[in-house]
């Protein structure tokens, strides 16, 4: 059995682990294998950290693309070859006809496969994953989850995903606590905890005229004052280059990754506009720096400042990425102020509770 | 690899106009290629200018090195760095999976700005890319911990053909170099 704090793992168990965005998952993986001192893992009653075994128990972190240590999974297990031996046919079967692919060239999908196919290797009896799922399409979850061990604990956002997976659940609300598996249907519960998985709505409104018409990878597409449009379709199939093509023709584009997006010190220079911050609730943060913000929060100022630029309309690549229930609200919140406002929306994506809140949908690819 | 060293130091003794032309030959990146040339010229035409010809070395050495680094990372079979440096090679093998990772970033930064209607100041590069290092290494640090547990096991390195045309060109380019300076 792995234990760390409250979470206990048996062998052939499958575990997960929810809580708010900033709750603490990611410090309790850390804390896992060892990068912090507390809480202390145990492994079969043992201190984990007094000799870390990781062919017994290791992590995948959030973000593949921070993860490599070589540009192909072949070259990487040829380094990871040199420290340790390890099962590479089960690399190569997950990877398939990406083996020697450079990973900067993988779909999504495949870029997690290659950072789960490296730590897979070694056979470990417990892994940890932080947030799997991220960004991917149900393809890209297929992929990944097909290639997952018998035993894991998994740190996730996406509770539809979870469902059919897990045994059991522990949830990080001041301190963690297992719940019942049920409680993964039960929408009062999951948005009292900041979770996601629960249906959520948007007050809409008459749509005024047209603000933007374009072309978008050869179809028509028309923008009116207040909607917000939705641009749907699988991982790699033109959303993003939709989106780059609309900001070369004056829309205030918004991308993944908000930390890329900020330049300048406090978030009141960012917004530059007291009206906009106070419509977003941020006056209260004008003199933070945006990097120390929650996922939530940056994307009000990034919504803030496109709302300031005075852009007619706005658009958003897969803004719900990484996203808890909490930051949904408040983001479909945002979009509902940007409506309010008469502002055109478009959203790139493939999160299914974000097209619930579009009032059209285009699906590209 | 060696050869890429005997090169790099060679152009510290030479005015590395050879072994600046040498590596630009061996990574193709022409539009790299056509803006080194494009220094290049500027930096003779104002040395020149100024009577400070004797610095002009100093242009071709740093091109040369650039282009030893777009080599080293796209064009060296990693592993064979590991069985030059053994485990003290095992960081820049990893820094060199990063090369590609980091210039899509530089760009989307530089995209970034142009969508946001700011204009391009280092200062404003510097945050968000120092912001993005550390989150790397923050998870970085995760990764290697779990993947590169063990001793390391050094092997032999296993030197093909054109390992040995490749370090016989630079010698070949070095000593060319050495000779035309004197």
């Amino acid at each position: 059995m792995f234990v760390v704090g409250d979470i206990e793992i048996e062998r052939g168990e499958r575990v997960a682990l929810l809580g708010r965005s900033g709750s603490g998952k990611t410090t309790l993986i850390r804390a896992a294998i060892c990068l912090r001192d507390s809480p202390k893992p145990f492994l079969d009653g043992r201190d984990f950290c007094a000799d870390p075994d990781y062919s017994k128990v290791s992590a995948v972190m959030q973000e593949p693309s921070w993860q490599v240590l070589a540009e192909t999974s072949e070259e990487e297990l040829s380094l990871i070859s040199r420290y340790h031996d390890g099962n590479i046919s089960l690399a190569r079967e997950l990877m398939g006809p990406y083996f020697s692919t450079p990973f900067m060239k993988l779909s999504d999908g495949y870029k997690r496969r290659f950072v789960l196919s490296s730590v897979l290797v070694g056979g470990p009896e417990y892994l940890l994953l932080d947030e799997p799922f991220s960004n991917l399409d149900s393809e890209g979850v297929k992929l990944v989850s097909d290639a997952l061990p018998h035993t894991y604990l998994m740190a996730e956002h996406r509770v539809p995903e979870l469902r059919s997976m897990v045994d059991r659940v522990y949830v990080i609300s001041s301190g963690v606590r297992e719940v019942n598996k049920d409680k993964l249907w039960d929408e009062d519960f999951l948005r009292s905890h900041g979770l996601r998985g629960f249906k959520i709505w948007r007050e809409r409104r008459r749509l005024g005229e047209t603000i933007l018409r374009a072309d978008i990878k050869g179809i028509s597409v028309e923008v009116r004052r207040g909607e917000v449009l939705c641009l749907v379709g699988s991982n790699g199939s033109g959303k993003t280059t939709a989106i780059k093509q609309l900001s070369k023709r004056g829309v205030r584009a918004v991308f993944q990754n908000p930390d890329l997006q900020f330049f300048l010190k406090t978030v009141g220079e960012e917004v530059n506009s007291s009206e906009a911050l106070s419509l977003f609730n941020l006056v209260h943060l004008k003199d933070r720096s945006p990097y120390t913000l929650s996922y939530g929060e940056k994307m009000r100022v990034l919504m803030a400042s496109a709302i300031a630029s005075g852009s007619k309309v706005v658009a958003f690549d897969e803004p719900s990425t990484g996203m808890d229930g909490d930051s949904l609200i408040s983001f479909v919140r945002a979009l509902e102020l940007l409506s309010e406002d008469g502002r055109g929306i478009v959203i790139a994506t493939h999160d299914r509770d974000v097209v619930e809140v579009c009032d059209s949908v285009v699906k590209l690819g | 690899m060696p050869a890429l060293i005997l090169i790099s130091a060679t152009a510290a003794l030479t005015n590395g106009v050879l072994q600046m032309g040498f590596t630009a030959l061996v990574h193709r990146k022409w539009r790299v290629i056509v803006i080194e040339a494009a220094v290049v010229a500027a930096s003779f035409i104002v040395l020149s200018n100024f009577h400070r010809l004797y610095l002009f070395p100093f242009a071709t050495r740093i091109m040369t090195y650039v282009n030893s680094y777009l080599i080293a990372s796209e064009l060296v079979d990693r592993p064979t760095v590991l069985d030059v440096f053994g485990e003290r090679g095992v960081p820049l093998v990893i820094a060199l999976a990063y090369y590609p990772t980091f210039i899509s970033v530089g760009r989307e930064l530089i995209e970034n700005l142009k969508v946001r209607g700011l204009k391009f100041s280092p200062s404003k590069v510097v945050l968000p890319l120092l912001v993005f290092t550390i989150k790397v290494a923050n998870e970085l640090e995760a990764a290697y911990t779990v993947k590169l547990y063990g001793k390391f096991r050094r092997t032999l390195p296993k030197l093909g053909l054109w390992d040995y045309l490749f370090v016989l060109s630079s010698v070949v380019v070095s000593c060319l170099s050495l000779v035309i300076l004197r």
